[in-house]
């Protein structure tokens, strides 16, 4: 596995039209962690911090997304060894992208079970600061 | 915008006590109302004092509190209005104004203390410990000279020549102040920029929107640490500090990049970075069972980053416009503080991550389950100190103190003062006062049977100092103020002991006292308030010959 295939697998899956809350929440939160291990994959430390920004972004996104429950990322690094950066960040930016548009979406019909109005507001000010951060 | 700070307030005073004593020969006020003035300058002087030394008995707060009884003795009842006639009267009106210093100053320090007398800001922790207590302490004896040099000059001219309880009380102070301040040689303190501790509480912080507001959250975000580190810091928090933490180093290298990027600001940036973000991504999948978010000291932190993130950043790249625009002064002001916090948060991080962890509040995962390898919604186990995760992030917020640092010599400022020095100091004490060194190394050598009397007090007190020390729960606040007391004590003891046993063991052989080792000459000894002729009651010299 590689982190490029995990990303391509995940908005594979929330492309399908079956994003909720929860899987909204995982997406941030994948996304996130994402962004993190890939500030510290990054050779030239001087150009990490655009990663380090996105991943507190889409942090913060994630917080105002979650419900009752936590989920676990499990990343390996060794993902990482390979991956081309750019690629991943390409792909991550999909993601949130669908994200995003499932939060705004969201916004409209308001009353989804356990996130308030104000989360999805915040959740879409974060995911959108996420998306211009990410390289 | 002016700020109030200790130092400043002091240094107000020390210019109006010294112009009071100037003006003193050409404009006496009544005695009276000068009596009620320098006493007031004195009761504030002496809480100073008591502070200061924990509440310890104090020569200089005994001499403070004796002449401030002295100085309103003569004042009638009631009183003469102090402001109705100050105004033609230079002397009583710059001690006047000079009071009110002394008053906020003191004021700024009370309120690193809680109602309880706990330590509520890192400031406060320091001084518990004892932390510059003696230059600190030499400080307040100076100005404390110079209000009883006005005393003496500025009063109804008779206390100078005078030989009654009043006179010897400024006496006293006098010779306590001289004592006090010839300790310590005046320069920098840690106290000298302390700023009045904010109020720090509830579930929120303001927003941030200026350079000040930055420094305010800075202070708060400290206060808030210093109050919780100890007690209840939750996994989510720490998380959040780590990665305002990051964020805001990043910024920090953006500024210093503006400044010229040499080889050495890059890898102590470098290193800072991967400090604080390998303590975020550890802290990550530690949590705690208390999910409340947005607590007032991760949230005033949080604040600031944001502020600062949005003034220097906009769709993912630095703003330089903003930058000229709002002035470079500024912002190399506002590095330093953060450069300055920075120390001080990871040390508090650090010890708060340790507590958590030894007290059972952090949670992680447990093992991986059957499903998706990479997103899973797991049971959370109450971890243990040694649970791999908790390990991890201890050791990564362990490591954010010595880049953060670095850094902040890189923008020239110099790390808040704090737990880190009390820790330090509380250690250091405490391997002083139960160190074997202290005991005589060849006892056979020595005229035993007196000096094994003499010594009979030691290893109790020390056994006392070494079990509080040992057992006490609480770290930080509590903990070293304990063990700061008994040190005290425990090394006092010794010295004296040791003075007398070195004496006594020249008088009965005739021999040259033996050489202490380095390390007993510690500068506690100069830190005692034991007056030089002091002789414990219960350890009377024996004659010489009765050994």
């Amino acid at each position: 596995m590689t982190i490029e295939t995990v990303l391509r697998d995940a908005v594979t899956a929330l492309s399908c039209n079956n994003v909720t809350a929860s899987t909204a929440y995982a997406a941030a939160k994948l996304a996130a962690a994402i962004a993190a291990q890939a500030a510290a994959a990054e050779p030239d430390s001087a150009a990490s911090h655009p990663w380090d920004f996105a991943a507190l972004e889409l942090d913060a996104a994630a917080h105002a997304l979650r419900q009752d429950t936590e989920v676990v990322v499990h990343l390996d690094e060794a993902w990482y060894a390979e991956a081309d950066l750019a690629q991943v960040a390409e792909q991550l930016r999909a993601l949130v992208t669908v994200v995003l548009a499932w939060c705004v979406a969201a916004l409209d019909t308001a009353g989804q079970p356990g996130v308030a109005a104000t989360d999805y507001q915040i959740a879409a000010a974060h995911l959108r600061r996420g998306a211009d951060e990410i390289p | 915008m002016i700020t109030v700070t200790y130092g400043g307030e002091l240094a107000a005073a020390r210019s109006l006590l010294t112009d009071s004593h100037l003006n003193a020969d050409t404009t006496r006020p009544p005695p009276q109302l000068f009596g009620i003035i320098v006493g007031q300058v004195y009761r504030t002087l002496y809480r100073h004092t008591v502070l200061l030394t924990g509440g310890v008995g104090h020569p200089l707060a005994d001499a403070l509190a004796d002449a401030a009884r002295h100085a309103v003795s003569q004042v009638p009842d009631p009183p003469p209005a102090v402001d109705a006639v100050t105004e033609p009267v230079p002397a009583a009106g710059l001690l006047t104004r000079a009071r009110d210093h002394l008053g906020v100053a003191m004021e700024v320090l009370a309120s690193q203390f809680g109602p309880d007398g706990d330590a509520r800001t890192p400031a406060g922790i320091a001084l518990t410990a004892g932390v510059g207590r003696t230059s600190h302490l030499a400080a307040v004896g100076r100005l404390a000279a110079l209000a009883a040099r006005a005393h003496l000059h500025a009063g109804d001219g008779t206390a100078a020549t005078d030989t009654g309880s009043a006179a010897e009380a400024i006496r006293r102070v006098t010779t306590a102040a001289n004592a006090i301040s010839a300790m310590a040689e005046p320069g920098d303190s840690f106290l000298d920029g302390l700023r009045p501790a904010l109020y720090v509480t509830g579930a929120a912080w303001p927003a941030v929107t200026s350079h000040t507001g930055v420094h305010e959250a800075l202070d708060a975000a400290r206060t808030w640490l210093a109050q919780h580190y100890a007690t209840d810091l939750t996994g989510q928090q720490i998380r959040q500090f780590a990665g305002a933490g990051l964020a805001l180093v990043q910024e920090l290298g953006y500024l210093a990049r503006q400044h010229g990027n040499d080889v050495t600001a890059g890898l102590r940036l470098r290193y800072a970075t991967e400090a604080w973000r390998n303590a975020y991504l550890a802290a990550d999948n530690v949590v705690s069972l208390d999910h409340s978010d947005g607590a007032a000291g991760p949230t005033a932190l949080i604040n600031a980053e944001r502020w600062v993130r949005e003034q220097l950043r906009a769709g993912g790249t630095w703003r330089n416009d903003n930058l000229a625009l709002t002035g470079q002064a500024e912002w190399s002001t506002t590095a330093r503080e953060i450069t300055r916090a920075l120390p001080d948060l990871a040390t508090m991080l650090h010890h708060g991550t340790r507590f958590s962890a030894t007290h059972h509040d952090l949670y992680t995962p447990a093992p991986r389950h059957p499903g998706n390898p990479v997103i899973q919604n797991p049971e959370w186990i109450r971890a243990e100190p040694q649970t791999p995760a908790v390990l991890r992030l201890t050791a990564a917020v362990a490591d954010l103190r010595e880049p953060s640092v670095l850094l902040s010599s890189q923008f020239e400022a110099s790390p808040h003062t704090g737990l880190h020095e009390a820790t330090r100091l509380n250690r250091y004490l405490v391997e002083v006062a139960t160190t074997p060194r202290l005991w005589p190394s060849e006892p056979s050598q020595e005229p035993a049977s007196s000096i094994s009397r003499l010594l009979e007090p030691l290893p109790p007190a020390a056994a006392a100092l070494r079990e509080r020390a040992h057992g006490a729960t609480r770290r930080g606040g509590a903990t070293t103020s304990v063990s700061i007391a008994l040190a005290h004590d425990v090394v006092q003891e010794i010295q004296r002991l040791q003075a007398t046993i070195d004496e006594l063991g020249t008088r009965i052989s005739g021999s040259t006292p033996p050489t202490r080792h380095p390390a007993e000459t510690t500068p506690l000894r100069n830190k005692s308030a034991a007056p030089a002729d002091f002789q414990s009651p219960d350890l009377a010299l024996p004659e010489p010959g009765l050994a």
